[in-house]
This record gives C-alpha cells, structure tokens and sequence, in this order.
C-alpha cells in the first residue's frame, strides 16, 4: 500500500481570536449594553468593535447594512430635539433608535461569532473549559444547522413563489395565517429528517463512546485575544468611571 | 481497539435474520436471511425500492436496532460478534457507512474536520489523524477539497469527503447505502474507482443500489432481494449475463444503458418556443450565458451536463426564481422576462417536500386553482387526480405518500395552475426500474398536453424512454442542442461512458 505524507493544517494567516475570547467578549459586552445608558460615545465605540470584526471577517454586506443603520440611528438620536413627531411615530422611533444603538451591536457581534468559528474549534474550547459533552454537542449541532437551514429556506421560498404563494396576493387574504404554515410545515420537516438522518451518520461514526474526545483543531490564545482583552478592560474602566 | 484488533478474517453472518420495524416508517423488513459474506468480497445488493437492501445494510452497521426500533430475531454476526449486542461506537472502528444523501451526513462545517470526525470519536490522538488524513487524501485523491467549506461542494466532492471520513477510521467492513443517488455520470465514475480503491486494500464492501452499471467489473457477487428475501445470490458475471428484459422483469436497472435501440420519437409540433439573450451570473463561478435557443413547443428536453455546468441555475432562470437573470422566453406569441415567467414555469424539485404545503392531497391542487367558483375547482382538481391515479388518496396528507406519489401531487399542482413549462430536477434519481418507466409516463403524458418540459437528469435510460430533444450545457453555455439525430445519439454515448 503507497504511503502518503501526513496532513499539515495550514498556518493561520493575520486576524484569530480564540472561541473562547469571542464568548467572554460577547457577554462582556452584552452586560455592558445592558448597564450603561445615555453614553452615546460609548455605544459609538461598541458599535465599531463588532463592525471592524465583520469587515476583517468579510461579512461586507452585513457590515455595510449595519454601520449605515446604525449611522442613521446616531443622526436620529442627535436630531432628537430639533422637531417634534406625532405621539405614535415619535414612540416607534424612539423604540427603533434604541434597537439600532444597543442591541444590534449584540447581534452583530454574535452574527460574526457565528460566521468566524468552525464547529471544531467551538467543540475545543469548550473542552478546554470542561463542559459536558451533553451539552456541547446539541451547541455543535445548532452550529451546523445554520447553514442548513437557511439553505432549505431559500428552496421553499422559490417554491411558493413559484406556487403563487406570496405576501398580497388574492390567495394570502383568503387566509392571512396559512402563509405562515406553508413556510414552516415544509421546513420543519426537512430539518427533522436531515437531523434524523444526520444523528444515524454521526453514531456510524462513533459519536457518543468516549468520555474524551480528541481534537485536532488548533486554538490558543494570540496576540489579538490580548487586544480584546485591553479594550474590555478599557471599556470597563470608562463605564465604571 | 478492544477486541477487534488484528487483521483477522472479517467474516459477516446472518443467521435467520428477520427484522420488521417498529416505527410506521417506510421501510421494509428483512425476514429470514441466511448467509454469509467472506472477508474482501464487494456485494452488490439490488432490488426494486422498499425490497429491505436499506435494512440489511443497517443491520450490519448496527443502525438497526439500536437507532432504527423494531424487531429482530436471529443473529447478525461480524467475526462472531453479535451486532446487535455490540454499542455502535464499537461497532464503528469495524464498520463504516456511506449514505445516500451528501447533505444529511456532516457534522461540521468544513472537509478536514470532517474527515477527521470519526478519528476524533474513537479517541485517537492528533498526530495520529493528521497522518490519516494525509493518507486518505493522497488515496482518494482529495488534496484540493481539504480545509474548504462543506457548503460550498458539489454533491460529488461532499461525497468523496464522506467516503474519507469512513476511510479514515480504517474499519474493515463498509456498506454504501445508494451511494450514487444524488450523483452526476463523472462523480459516479469516482465513486467506482473509491470502491475499487477499497476492495484493492481488502476491505469488505457491501453496496446496496439501484444504479449498477458502474459496479459491473468491481462487484464480486450480487444479491437480488424481493419483499424482504433473498431472491437471488450469484456471482457478478453470471448477474451480468441476464439479458435486458430479464433485469427489467426483476425491477432492476440496465447494466448497459445504450442509446442504440429503437426509442420510439414522441411527435412534437412545428410551432417552436425560443429563449433569447439569457444572461445570469451568480457568485463567481456559475453562468448561463445564452445568446439564442429554439425548443419545439411541446418537446421533453433533456437538460444535460456535468454537475456545476449550471443546469440548475438554468432552470432557476428558467422559471423566473432569478430576478436579475436577462433575458426573454418566447412562446405561444408571449415574450415572458423573468418576473412573468414565474407563472407560466414550473420546477419539479429534487427534494419534493419542499413544495408540498398543505393538509390533504386535494388541498395541495385546490391552492393552485383560481379559487373563484369552488364546484368548479373541485371537479377540475378531482380530473386532475384522477389523471396522476392519486384519486384515493386526495384526503391524506401529502407528507404521508411515497416519494413517487409526492412528486405527482408537485406535478398536478403545475397542471392546476395551468403552468406552460414544467422543469425537472433529477425526478428519477434513486428509483428502480418500475418508478423509472411511471415517471417517465407521466412526463409523457405531460407533453400530450402540449406542455414543454426540461428534465435535469444522469439517468441514461429515462432520457431513453422519453426525452425527444436535447440541450448540452457546458459552463454556463449551450454546446450542442437538438433531437435524435445519429450525430446526438453518438454525443449522448459518449457523454454516459465515461464510466
């Protein structure tokens, strides 16, 4: 039988963060935004640390969609004083504002979150954190259903526009809340027979032996998690101030 | 490795196996199998759909009865091991397993974490599988798929992933069930040589499977399975001498496809439908760049070419889904772009339930109808039923059906709401020959009744029963275009043979 060399994992080039840091840094961040308000610098400065991480991450589209809202939130709530809006508009702006400013930069922060870490490295880190594999595992799954997910989304999506199926058409006013049904009724199923078919090919595969798995992802702390490290600490610091 | 260690004889038993399920699943029992498969040998197990060549590879990866409920009697044995009493993580270092479908058989998101999955389950250290993974890409030829998202492969490259992962667990035994179900002619010729690969290294190979022309010459012996039993158990040359009919009559596909024999011409019109100037480009890679294009009105067209050629994409601009595609589709005196072809297209997909919406069969044609006078509807949705033979079924739910009877409601749902052209997406993948020839029927059928249909296909012999016209796409653009002439006969052999 021929020998073949073994695998070297590529060298990481520029930009890492450890999973680990990414999920301290979230809830950092998250407690922050849940305590510190009427600092509009502050959220400014928030704001960019999950919009510099979607560019480096080339999310650009995201990243562009996000950073204008939330530039159109800033000017919005600068503006705030300069006229007055009906009772009703003025409350949906205010409430939109505040969305914009202090909860997108969590969602954002945990969209790239999402995008940047592969399933082996999130299991690793958590490993490393002695986590049960009861509950990394389901954690895993939901990583890799994501993707899934949206991709069987967008198939029923073309298929009930191709049946008609649409918002405002003369069939949705017959029945507002059927739409609702046919875009869930389809998609439940096939998540449940991908993950059934999924959890067979997992256990073929010797899932659920071993106390302790191995790994071969590569994670570790750099340069870059010290970063964010001093920046959470400076951030720290400036709202306890 | 516990007991199994050593590369001692991997002999696997069946001793009076019967097995029924006990979930309302549909799948089929085994019931009474008695024989014995030697250390190296590759059996092919073949059979018309719901013949139990799904359960018997899941008795011998343990799948059943440990994940798949239901009742087993008599014992399966691997090296005198019973599987049934063996934790399938054990089972798992012995017995590897390939699946039908790519898509449902990952667990993480990119090929190197796939492949070294399984080695990570059992425990093995890091150096160790990084040695494995160089030696199964170097094997299966994948060096280029390694450290790339698993989202962003063809069908045929998840599927070389797959056989890695199995491959790096070194297990003695494998069993494919309808390995090349969601494959194109070039990824199967791929898929052949793994095999191959694999029963060169002495591995046992059990692989349960409509298509069988690709396992002629690599397949030792050959299991005929009919309503659960063994029917027959011969050698792969003889299986190989029963004649075309005598195949047919056993539900089973063609060992030689050929395009050679009289295939009745279904005749077509002289009015033509012509696409003109379609344009669409999608990420970097896919694009259909076509300046001009005449179809008989009427024609069944056989949509052709190697995966990642952009059938799909076509058909997605086709029926309109691709809103910035360019382009105009002439028939019947309309010009139709994009936004106004999604009502007069139809697509058919692979994974039907994706389309099936609502609560009753009836309900799913009755959606599709105007919905203005409701007696009217009614009678015209119970034609249509009774047309598809789906009339006994039109108040259970569409989920409830075989895969066969589901992709009749898709199409009566086209017909009811009065589609011009309907397109298919691999409508025969995974069918034995009896569901092969219904499908084909229907798709006649269709075309009596003057609609236009595109069928994406791999499948040699359904393009044999009844496309009459044909267009090659290579990279986005048309190659060859046109029907049954000598000429497009002799592309369309040389196309299928590459196996």
């Amino acid at each position: 039988m021929e020998k073949y060399e073994a695998y070297q994992p590529p060298k990481r080039k520029g930009f890492y963060l450890d999973p680990r840091t990414k999920i301290l840094f979230m809830a950092f961040v998250t407690t922050l935004m849940f305590f510190v308000y009427e600092n509009l610098a502050m959220d400014a400065v928030v704001a960019i640390i999950p919009l510099t991480l979607l560019l480096i991450n080339r999310q650009v589209r995201t990243a562009l969609i996000y950073g204008g809202l939330f530039a159109l939130a800033l000017v919005a709530k600068l503006t705030q004083g300069m006229y007055v809006l009906p009772d009703i508009l003025n409350m949906i702006s205010v409430l939109l504002i505040a969305m914009v400013i202090r909860l997108f930069p969590i969602f954002m922060l945990g969209y790239y979150i999402i995008e940047s870490t592969k399933t082996d490295e999130f299991v690793a880190a958590m490993e490393k954190w002695h986590i049960p594999e009861a509950f990394i595992i389901p954690i895993s799954v939901v990583f890799r259903f994501i993707p899934t997910l949206g991709e069987e989304s967008a198939a029923i999506t073309d298929a009930m526009r191709m049946r008609g199926i649409q918002f405002g058409t003369k069939k949705f006013w017959q029945a507002p809340t059927a739409i609702l049904e046919y875009r869930i009724i389809p998609l439940m199923m096939s998540v449940v027979k991908i993950g059934d078919e999924l959890s067979a090919a997992a256990l073929t595969r010797g899932l659920g032996g071993l106390k302790h798995r191995t790994t071969i992802a590569n994670i570790g702390f750099t340069f870059y998690d010290a970063i964010i490290a001093i920046l959470s600490a400076a951030l720290l610091i400036w709202a306890l101030l | 490795m516990g007991a199994f260690v050593g590369r001692c004889v991997f002999l696997i038993e069946f001793q009076n196996v019967t097995f029924t399920y006990q979930s309302t699943e549909r799948e089929s029992g085994v019931y009474n199998l008695n024989f014995t498969i030697p250390d190296g040998q590759v059996v092919l197990l073949c059979g018309e759909s719901g013949c139990g060549k799904t359960t018997l590879t899941r008795l011998i990866n343990g799948l059943a009865p440990e994940y798949y409920d239901g009742q087993l009697s008599g014992e399966v044995l691997i090296n005198g091991k019973n599987t049934a009493k063996t934790p399938l993580y054990e089972l798992s270092k012995i017995v590897g397993s390939v699946f039908q479908n790519p898509r449902s058989q990952f667990f993480t998101v990119d090929t190197t974490g796939e492949i070294a999955f399984g080695c990570e389950n059992i425990g093995l250290p890091k150096e160790e599988i990084y040695k494995r993974i160089g030696q199964v890409s170097g094997e299966l030829k994948i060096h280029k798929l390694l450290d790339r998202s698993l989202f962003a492969l063809s069908g045929g490259e998840k599927q070389k992933i797959a056989c890695a992962s199995v491959s790096a667990m070194e297990p003695e035994i494998i069993v494919l069930d309808e390995p090349s179900s969601n494959l194109d002619v070039a990824t199967i010729a791929d898929l052949r040589e793994v095999v191959a690969k694999w029963k060169a290294m002495g591995k046992t190979i059990i692989v349960a499977e409509h298509r069988l022309y690709y396992l002629m010459g690599v397949a030792d012996r050959v299991v005929y399975l009919k309503e659960g039993r063994i029917a027959k158990d011969v050698s792969a040359v003889d299986f190989g001498n029963l004649s075309e009919a005598q195949l047919q009559k056993m539900g089973l596909r063609s060992l030689h496809p050929t395009f050679t024999s009289e295939i009745p011409v279904t005749p077509m019109n002289d009015e033509t439908i012509s696409l003109t100037d379609f344009r669409f480009s999608y990420g970097r890679n896919e694009t259909i760049n076509i300046p001009q294009l005449s179809i008989p009105r009427g024609a069944i067209v056989g949509v052709l070419g190697d995966n990642g050629a952009g059938k799909t994409t076509f058909a997605k601009c086709l029926c309109g889904l691709e809103k910035s595609a360019t382009g105009v589709l002439q028939i019947g005196g309309d010009n139709l772009n994009a936004k106004q072809r999604i009502h007069k297209c139809y697509m058919v997909m692979q994974d039907v339930n994706h389309q099936l919406f609502t609560e009753s069969v009836e309900d799913e044609i009755l959606l599709s109808l105007p919905g203005e006078d409701e007696g009217a509807d009614k009678q015209q949705a119970e034609k249509i039923l009774s047309n598809l033979k789906l009339l006994q079924f039109r108040n259970l739910h569409p989920m409830s059906l075989s895969g066969g009877q589901k992709q009749r409601v898709a199409i009566g749902s086209a017909i009811a709401s009065d589609k011009e052209v309907l397109v298919f997406d691999e409508p025969t993948s995974g069918l034995d020959y009896h569901h092969m020839i219904e499908v084909a029927t229907n798709l006649i059928a269709l075309s009596k009744m003057g609609k236009t249909l595109f069928i994406i296909t791999h499948d040699p012999e359904l393009i044999a029963q009844c496309c009459n016209y044909f267009m090659f796409i290579e990279h986005g653009k048309i190659k060859w275009s046109g029907g049954w002439t000598a000429d497009n006969r002799q592309r369309l052999h040389n196309f299928f043979s590459t196996i």
